[in-house]
């Protein structure tokens, strides 16, 4: 049994002797809001309302992970302080990977965390319920509610059973087991025709939000393929016009656009994705973006044998390659 | 009733499967007109957009073709285009997409008659595969735009 607020105290006090020592100038951590889930924040010296509302809980759905891409910036040549759960561990490391952040500059907290849960299935709990999990899930004031039944598929087949990190929080009380990916298995039971059909629907509800990438804690491109907005190259855009966009790059207004961003996504994630499933619980249409992400990152790891985010100092896995990669040309000459 | 022609759109490579082509042509080498060859510095260039767009957009069958390995005129650009293209290609037959639409070759400036054959080959399978039906809606508003009618 895991007691919550035991562990977020634990948390707490590590936070502020890392603050108060000067060993960092920011802590980047959840805070608990009005309800249960605890949201991100980045915590300086001195803000003690806030020190004290650090907490960790299974309610920490988002990705701490993505506050560094998105304070890039003003993060530069800070050092800081990173509460990180498995997975954002493991998409901190990708972040080292790419340079986006400094190895010398962050002081890793872990909390082991045994899955997530959402706080939808609580509504009447506040901030102040008790949160206690084990093995079967997650009780909130007594009333408990099991792992499957919040439907976090990336939460159910997580790997990560291990944590490294400068100061760690919590033990596993959730065994980890690694058993075949059930979406995939259904996919790979489908015909081809059958998961065409399967993947037109689900790209045809896709609003190109883009909160996927927004959410994504590794999605760290300052610049994206994808961003040109409105100034996509119809037949009717004049040779002036075509001078000041990006050509191919654009985003177009036609449907078949869901398919191209859904696709290059799932493509640029290749090597990267940490199966977070973060992008899956902000998606807005329920689009099982688990899904798509999947299909590349099983080809990654059962053909390359490469693990996104499992080691900091190896090179990017589509900036790289190996003599041993498999080629199949089919029939290529010689 | 129409026959269906596949439409094939080929990256190649101009150091090598350019070249080829090339040589095919001046040999008088014949190979199906459903090709539309795009020349581009090096396989490596060939960004997965630029096939995802591809495919979306109307194309029945997609090849990319470059340097044999070691034989880049960039060292090592075909290298980053074979991982690249082939985790590509399993996300495509993940997707439902027939792993012949999508071909990864190395066909080098000597070898017109395999570029003949290898043209020849595609354009066959694809035919036998019909119309690509993955985002056939989406590709019917795509060519309609093509033909300058309005998008919604």
């Amino acid at each position: 049994m895991r007691d919550y607020s035991a562990e977020s105290g634990q948390l707490r006090a590590i936070c502020k002797g890392l603050l108060a020592s000067g060993a960092v100038e920011l802590v980047l951590a959840w805070t608990s809001g009005p309800g249960l889930t605890g949201r991100e924040a980045m915590i300086a010296k001195g803000a003690d309302q806030l020190i004290d509302r650090i907490v960790w809980s299974p309610f920490c759905t988002s990705s701490i992970a993505t506050l560094i891409k998105r304070n890039r910036k003003a993060l530069e040549g800070k050092n800081i302080g990173i509460v990180v759960k498995d997975c954002d561990r493991q998409a901190l490391n990708v972040l080292l990977q790419e340079y986006v952040i400094k190895k010398e500059n962050v002081v890793i907290i872990g909390v082991r965390c045994d899955g997530l849960a959402s706080a939808l299935m609580f509504p009447d709990a506040t901030m102040a319920s008790k949160v206690v999990s084990d093995e079967k899930g997650v009780q909130v004031d007594g009333k408990e509610v099991a792992w499957e039944d919040f439907g976090f598929n990336a939460c159910l087949s997580c790997r990560y059973d291990s944590m490294s990190a400068d100061h760690v929080v919590g033990e596993y009380a959730r065994k980890k087991q690694v058993t075949e990916l059930p979406h995939l298995k259904r996919l790979s039971g489908l015909s081809l025709s059958g998961r065409k059909e399967h993947f037109d629907a689900l790209f045809g509800r896709c609003i190109r939000c883009y909160a996927c990438r927004e959410v994504c804690p590794v999605c760290a491109c300052i610049e994206c393929a994808i961003d040109p907005g409105e100034s996509s190259i119809t037949p009717r855009t004049t040779p002036l016009e075509k001078t000041s966009v990006a050509g191919w790059a654009c985003r177009g207004r036609e449907p078949s656009e869901n398919a191209v961003f859904l696709m290059t996504r799932a493509m640029h994630m290749a090597g990267r994705c940490v199966r977070c499933g973060w992008c899956e619980r902000a998606c807005p249409a329920g689009i099982p973006l688990m899904e798509l992400l999947d299909i590349v990152n099983e080809n990654v790891l059962r053909v390359y044998k490469y693990e996104a985010g499992k080691d900091p100092a190896a090179p990017p896995f589509l900036a790289s390659f190996s003599d041993d990669d498999p080629d199949d040309s089919g029939g290529a000459p010689h | 009733m129409t026959v269906f022609e596949p439409r094939i759109v080929a990256f190649i490579c101009n150091w090598c499967t350019y070249a080829a082509a090339d040589l095919a042509g001046v040999s008088r080498l014949q190979y199906p007109p459903n090709v539309l060859n795009i020349r581009v510095m090096c396989s490596g260039r060939v960004n997965p957009m630029m096939i995802i767009r591809a495919f979306a957009r109307g194309a029945d069958g997609v090849l990319v073709s470059g340097c044999h390995m070691g034989d880049c005129h960039y060292i090592k650009g075909n290298y980053y285009a074979k991982r690249r293209l082939l985790v590509l290609k399993s996300l495509l037959t993940g997707l439902g997409i027939e792993p012949e639409r999508f071909r990864v070759t190395w066909i080098s400036a000597a070898e017109a008659v395999d570029y003949q054959r290898t043209m020849t080959e595609m354009t066959e399978n694809v035919r036998k595969l019909g119309p690509l039906t993955l985002f056939s809606k989406d590709r019917q508003v795509a060519l309609e735009s093509c033909a300058g009618s309005e998008v919604v």
